[in-house]
């Protein structure tokens, strides 16, 4: 797969920023190009529309032939003369931008003293196949990595730092691999374990855990801008957690890179795609649709394949393609031509803003719809054959009177003139009313429910909701004993809301039921028919009892006025047989509600004509372009045929391709130590910075390759290295050297991401759910989220286990994401982001230390080991080992103690508090400050 | 300028100083550090020193979201209601993209009354009876002209200078570059006010590839005013205090353990956010302002208003708080239920009529208007054609090619008019002010150079202003 590049020894002599001193020798990409791309290029480059005097500096031949150059010929050479100018009119570049340094001046003389030696940016050159520096003494290294970067650090006189403490390690192996604590037993097996692998072990077992591809899902899905929401004005929700799950799944089966991107770029166009393939393309459809009235569809549709190739230029190829969606790029070969060229491969898909094709993930009830399919297709012939024969009797309905109400909520009953109930008081998100009228002597067949409009109620009733509506889930009958008398399947309304059937009040289903759109039409009386299973005679005059239950989910949905009539009769159903079809019907539509889509990519099959957009304007197209590599950087022999999403996707993970491996490796390294090798993750062109060590990289992307594309195996690699092993703590020598530590002469001490805050407060609480993908859930956040949104938005909080899910699987909106994500920096996923940035702030104290969905992190924490039998002092102990996954010091055991003492007595003598419950809220002291300590939430 | 540094360590004490969130003034760690003497071209941001003097130092951004229509306010058209019920020109309409209207579309001249008001002799309409008294303290920019024409890409666009989201909104960026001069309180902090929030939400505060320190906090105006602010029960007061003191001796104990500077900062943090606990209900609690003050915004005590807002507004540059943007939401008048020209409207002005004046006339009062550039804008305006919505003309579209704001203070000439538009309101006739130039010129004012200020982000040096041209309006600024 990687060819057959020679082996080069290799020497690491990149430029870490600051690190070292100049070089005598020197070089155009290191020395010079920086100078003249940032003072020179802007008029002199690539960017032919607004080059000056036809002159370009960016290829030698053309300098040499302009006479701006001549090699080996300083004082013959135009550009030196111009930079040294003294006139202001000739000097070069023109003195409102400012002049150049002697030092750069000095640069470019000597370089164009020694020949003037043009280099390929680094990164457009293929990748070489180097082999790891050799040493004199290698003792310390484990694996080849660090032989790269213990060549570096003794050039600068430097030394590696210790390894880190055990238990150190194993936290930073558990937080980085898998993004969660590991337990007081997990550490203290590993401490114990004096085997030579006891370290390779855990890694092992790690890479084979589940949540190792959450913790790497949510790294891709960073730069899949993945989230929950629709962005723009409404944000309304999406389902999109199809494709976040199949991250996962595919990470944690260690799909092979080139195969996990051909798969999201072009699921859809491999043979006989399966769902899981198409889902994968999930992966452009994470951008933004907007839903405001007035919009223009074919702008936003516009504005996503612009997203989707800025996108794909910068996750695979760290390239800002988007540069050129204006204008020619000024620094990297990438014109307006070419970047709507990349454009064109995307611009062919039959999604338009809030229109696209899905696919169908599961649905729980294929069985049953096939069942009521079965039902319906007997009903038709049935309706079919049916004649008219059938003229039933008129209705006969009585009024009853209600004797006694009473509802779950306490909510109160006021009964009308005419024997309606009115409803005040309590209104609480569920309800059950019981209500027992009186009813004479004889026949009951059917039951009818009126719901009638009050004054009293919101917008006028029926309902109690804001708008006048309710949901009713269920109706039952009782008899005055309380047995059940039971209501037939089949049931009808004068009208029922779309999904809201009146059979669904019914049915067995506790979650679906009847409702009557009031926002459509009005809040006015409607009337449904119940049909007893079999009709009840009461011989002397008795009592019925009625319960209605409501529930909508999130709000109030209760009734406020209704009466209830009776029938010795079953009720006029002119037309039964189409009643029936009708409610098995709406039973079947509730049913295929629950199924699952996700939104993919659809090739159109007329294609649709690409054209350059004259400044990026979708009204202005100006010259028509077909999709075409960037073949500058890497070129692949062309089919007889317009190329499609599929070639893109196998040209950009094709072995001679000289950026995807590196792209990808270094993102890797960036999470494992912090900064990349290239510190510029997003950009790897002439404006990004230089890698510190360029043959590690090129060392990594040729292992990366040479395994197959397994990121597992370059995870190993690199968590198995000394260098990774080392101990965070910072060195004086190295922080006069190496202040940013790109030497790598210890390893970084990391604030954990936002997600994974709280997933250390969850493991430590002992309250985490492990359950790996699903919807996304609601845990609770603070209130008054919404004051600021323009749609307030659903948020159901979670109870029970999903409540304590990872919080990758918090619900994100765009508008409105949960405020401990944001506090903690994460992105808001409207475009891709590469690398989070690591802010340390207030409003980060305020979210751990008063977060009620914190707090009750920490009590769960202070009740796990107040549950234990265990003296104060091992109770301390234990709940430092927990929260800290290492043994308190001296120092430390001593404070703690101390405080809880003091919480304790405080508790007691100010809040005059039990002393048992003064007890436990200094344990909740105790545990809130652990979790609220920089080193929890650091990966050290 | 580049981003490279903020992620990784704090290489010096005034970089930590100009890091941590809310810039760090007095903290009590001053065996750490100790608060830096600026002296008056210096700042507590990444620019360090201001490219020219400062006209203001604090900006208070007075959002009108929805759009309001120029024409019902500022913008007199006498020769609109003469051919009001006529076809548009049609030259005027072919080539424009509206996100409502009809190409039919007829003139719809205004019901309101304008008169002169003031020196300045400035029109005013009878919906703005405050504004007409304190005309001539305000600067009115009749040319503003934006590019996009849906409200959230709009108001997007007005905050970032960029339709779509992801950018930097202002005032991350003059945080960021700048800095704040509160010690207890975020440096850019949004109100809101009007039935709902505004579109987009977050993405008009979000900080974009800046650091996320300088997004906008929302206060909220009852309850607890940010997130969390309040401790758990029964931890507050002095377990409070106990609190931080624990996690600090702590956190002290592995800084020297680590030698990691980011733990200073993690102290400094914990400090700060304690002493927000105490200065933002302070800040709040308008029940100090005498009650002279109150009436004067129609401002009431634990209530929640864009007059509350405005009496905040004040409160916070007061504190020393860099930018304040308050949204006042429903000024989309399009003409169906609830957005009318008619009583909609009304109500709209009627709600931040007397409180925008009165903002101006306190800040004055108190010698702060002259340090503080307050903005009074929607994201777009009003088209001169109406709209039909129920089969009756009451409102009008969407218009990005010609409306008003207002701006006073901070270095803005008073009692002036700037830019004009055709007889119709139809096109700019003169002195065309783009959103672009709005931004130079806010970031002019307060004494930053537009083209200076860029920060290096996937390979572009960015900047508020973006690529294209933009201009200082020089002529407003006194």
């Amino acid at each position: 797969m990687i060819g057959t590049f020679g082996q080069i020894q290799a020497e690491d002599v990149g430029n870490p920023g600051d690190v070292g001193n100049p070089r005598d020798d020197m070089q155009y990409n290191r020395d010079v190009r920086p100078i003249l791309a940032d003072r020179c290029f802007a008029c002199h480059g690539p960017d032919n529309e607004h080059r000056e005097a036809e002159l370009r500096l960016d290829r030698r031949e053309d300098a040499i032939e302009m006479g701006a150059i001549k090699a080996g010929d300083v004082a013959g050479s135009k550009l030196i003369q111009r930079i040294g100018s003294l006139d202001p009119d000739v000097v070069m570049p023109p003195p409102q931008s400012g002049t150049l340094s002697p030092a750069e001046k000095a640069v470019l003389e000597t370089w164009i003293d020694g020949g003037a030696v043009y280099q390929k940016h680094w990164a457009f050159e293929p990748v070489v196949n180097l082999s790891p520096p050799t040493l004199s003494d290698v003792t310390w290294c484990q694996n080849p990595i660090d032989h790269f970067i213990l060549k570096r650090l003794q050039d600068e006189g430097l030394k590696p730092s210790e390894k880190a403490d055990r238990a150190v390690l194993i936290k930073r192996l558990y937080v980085d691999l898998i993004g969660l604590l590991p337990t007081t037993q997990q550490v203290a097996a590993f401490l114990g374990d004096q085997s030579s692998n006891a370290y390779e072990s855990v890694v092992d077992e790690l890479l084979r855990s589940k949540h190792y591809g959450e913790r790497w899902a949510r790294h891709w899905l960073d730069q899949a801008r993945y989230a929950d929401s629709n962005g723009y004005t409404f944000d309304n929700a999406r389902v999109m957690w199809p494709y976040r799950d199949w991250v996962i799944d595919a990470i944690n089966e260690d799909m092979p890179f080139d195969e996990f991107t051909i798969q999201q770029l072009a699921g859809d166009l491999l043979t006989e795609p399966t769902i899981e393939q198409l889902t994968a393309t999930g992966f452009h459809r994470n951008t933004l649709i907007n839903e405001e009235g007035g919009t223009d569809a074919e702008q936003f549709r516009v504005e996503a394949v612009i997203d989707r190739t800025n996108t794909t230029g910068i996750v695979w190829l760290a390239l800002t393609v988007g540069c050129a969606q204006c204008h020619n790029h000024k620094f990297d070969p990438v014109s307006q031509h070419d970047y709507y060229s990349l454009y064109a491969f995307f611009n062919n898909t039959a999604d338009k803003n809030n229109r696209g094709p899905e696919v169908t993930v599961r649905n729980p009830n294929e069985q049953k719809i096939a069942e009521l399919e079965q039902q319906l297709a007997a009903l038709r012939i049935e309706e079919k054959n049916k004649s008219a024969e059938e003229l039933p009797d008129p209705e006969q309905w009585t009024l009853l009177t209600p004797i006694e109400s009473s509802a779950a909520s306490m909510a109160s009953f006021e009964t009308l003139e005419d024997q309606s109930l009115l409803v005040s008081g309590s209104n609480t998100i569920e309800d059950t009313y019981d209500i027992e009228y009186r009813i004479e002597q004889g026949t009951v067949s059917a039951i009818q429910l009126k719901v009638l409009p009050h004054k009293s109620l919101p917008k006028g009733g029926p309902g109690r909701a804001g708008n006048g509506n309710f949901v009713m889930v269920d109706v039952q009958l009782a008899d005055s004993e309380g047995n059940e008398i039971a209501l037939d399947e089949l049931a009808i309304a004068d009208y029922s809301q779309d999904s809201h059937d009146i059979s669904l009040a019914v049915d067995a289903d506790p979650n679906s039921g009847w409702a009557i759109n009031t926002n459509q039409k009005g809040n006015v009386a409607h009337w449904a028919k119940f049909v007893l299973v079999n009709p009840v005679v009461f011989n002397k005059p008795t009592q019925l009892r009625l319960k209605l239950r409501f529930n909508q989910g999130s709000h109030p949905y209760n009734l406020g006025r209704f009466q209830l009539l009776s029938s010795p009769k079953r009720p006029t159903m002119a037309d039964q047989i189409s009643v029936r079809r009708k409610a098995l019907e709406a039973k079947k539509r509730s049913f295929e509600a629950g199924r699952v889509k996700s939104m993919v990519m659809r090739e159109l099959e007329k294609p649709r004509p690409t054209h350059v957009l004259t400044r990026g304007d979708f009204l202005r197209p100006g010259d028509p372009v077909s999709a075409a590599f960037l073949n500058d950087l890497h070129s692949l022999p062309m089919a007889d045929r317009p190329l499609n999403r599929l070639d893109l996707a196998r040209w950009l993970v094709d072995a001679g391709n000289p950026l995807t491996p590196r792209v990808v490796v270094n993102r890797m390294w960036q999470k494992f130590f912090g900064v990349g090798l290239v510190e510029t993750v997003e950009d790897f062109g002439t404006q990004g910075s230089v890698p510190s060590h360029p043959a590690l990289l090129d060392w990594m992307a040729t292992q990366f390759m040479g395994r197959g594309w397994s990121r597992k195996e370059i995870h190993r690699l690199i968590v198995t290295s000394a260098t990774y092993r080392q101990a965070s703590d910072v060195r004086q020598e190295l922080q006069g050297k190496d202040p940013l530590n790109r030497l790598l002469g210890r390893q970084s001490r990391l604030r954990v991401d936002a997600e994974i805050v709280r997933d250390l407060a969850l493991a430590a609480s002992g309250k985490l759910t492990p359950t790996v993908g699903g919807p996304s859930v609601y845990p609770p956040q603070p209130a008054g989220v919404y004051a600021f949104t323009q749609k307030k938005k659903s948020w159901p909080t979670s109870q029970g286990a999903d409540r304590f899910r990872r919080t990758m699987y918090t619900f994100f909106y765009r508008s409105s994401p949960h405020p401990m994500l944001t506090a903690f920096d994460t992105p808001r996923f409207n475009v891709t982001c590469t690398r989070r940035g690591r802010s340390n702030t207030p409003l980060q104290s305020l979210m751990v230390a008063n977060d009620p969905g914190f707090f009750e992190l920490a009590e769960a924490l202070a009740d796990r080991v107040l549950a234990e039998k265990m003296t104060t002092e091992d109770r301390m102990q234990h709940m430092f080992r927990i929260a800290l996954c290492r043994s308190p010091v001296q120092n430390e055991t001593a404070f703690l103690e101390r405080f809880l003492q003091n919480q304790k007595n405080k508790f007691m003598e100010k809040e005059k508090e039990s002393k048992s419950d003064s007890l436990r809220h200094a344990w909740v002291a105790v545990a809130r400050v652990l979790m609220n300590l920089d080193e929890f939430i650091t990966r050290e | 300028m580049n981003l490279e540094h903020h992620f990784s360590r704090f290489a010096t004490r005034r970089q930590l100083f100009r890091d941590c969130g809310i810039g760090l003034g007095s903290i009590s760690l001053t065996h750490l550090i100790e608060r830096d003497s600026c002296s008056a071209a210096e700042t507590n941001g990444a620019m360090r020193v201001l490219h020219h003097p400062a006209k203001a130092k604090n900006v208070i951004f007075l959002f009108m979201a929805g759009g309001p229509s120029q024409l019902d306010l500022f913008s007199h058209k006498p020769k609109l209601s003469e051919l009001h019920g006529k076809e548009t020109p049609k030259e005027f309409i072919e080539g424009k993209r509206f996100s409502f209207l009809g190409k039919d579309a007829k003139l719809l001249g205004s019901s309101r009354k304008f008169k002169p008001c003031g020196d300045s002799g400035v029109e005013i309409s009878e919906l703005l009876p405050f504004h007409q008294k304190i005309a001539d303290k305000l600067c009115f920019v009749h040319s503003m002209n934006t590019d996009v024409f849906n409200h959230g890409p709009a108001k997007i666009f007005m905050n970032s200078g960029n339709p779509q989201p992801g950018r930097p909104s202002m005032g991350s960026w003059v945080n960021y570059g700048i800095g704040s001069e509160s010690d207890n309180l975020p440096g850019f902090v949004v109100l809101q006010s009007g039935p709902r929030g505004p579109r987009a939400g977050a993405a008009l505060w979000a900080s974009g590839f800046l650091p996320s320190q300088h997004q906008g906090v929302p206060f909220r105006s009852t309850g607890d005013p940010i997130v969390n602010l309040t401790s758990p029960a029964s931890f507050s007061g002095e377990r409070g205090r106990d609190f931080n003191d624990a996690v600090a001796e702590l956190n002290r104990q592995r800084l020297a353990a680590t030698g990691d500077s980011e733990i200073e900062t993690r102290i400094a943090a914990y400090e700060m956010a304690y002493r927000m606990q105490s200065s933002a209900p302070e800040l709040m609690d308008l029940a100090s302002e005498t009650q002279q003050t109150l009436d004067l915004y129609g401002a009431k005590v634990d209530a929640a208003s864009y007059a509350n807002n405005c009496l905040l507004a004040r409160r916070l540059v007061e504190r020393g708080v860099r930018f304040v943007q308050l949204y006042h939401t429903d000024w989309d008048h399009h003409g169906g239920p609830g957005q009318t020209l008619g009583k909609d409207l009304e109500k709209c002005c009627s709600q931040v009529d007397q409180a925008s004046a009165a903002l101006i006339q306190d800040l004055e009062e108190r010698g702060l208007l002259d340090e503080t550039l307050v903005i009074w804008s929607g994201e777009f305006g009003r088209t001169p054609m109406g709209e039909t919505r129920n089969q009756k003309i009451g409102g009008r579209d969407h218009f990005i090619d010609a409306y008003t704001l207002w701006m006073a203070g901070g270095g803005v000439k008073p009692g002036v008019s700037y830019g004009m538009t055709d007889d119709l309101g139809l096109s700019v006739a003169e002195n065309p002010v783009h959103v672009r130039d709005l931004h130079a010129t806010i970031l002019h004012s307060l004494g930053i150079d537009h083209q200076k200020f860029s920060v290096k982000f996937q390979g572009l040096n960015m900047r508020l202003t973006g690529v294209e041209e933009a201009h200082v309006i020089r002529d407003i600024l006194s």
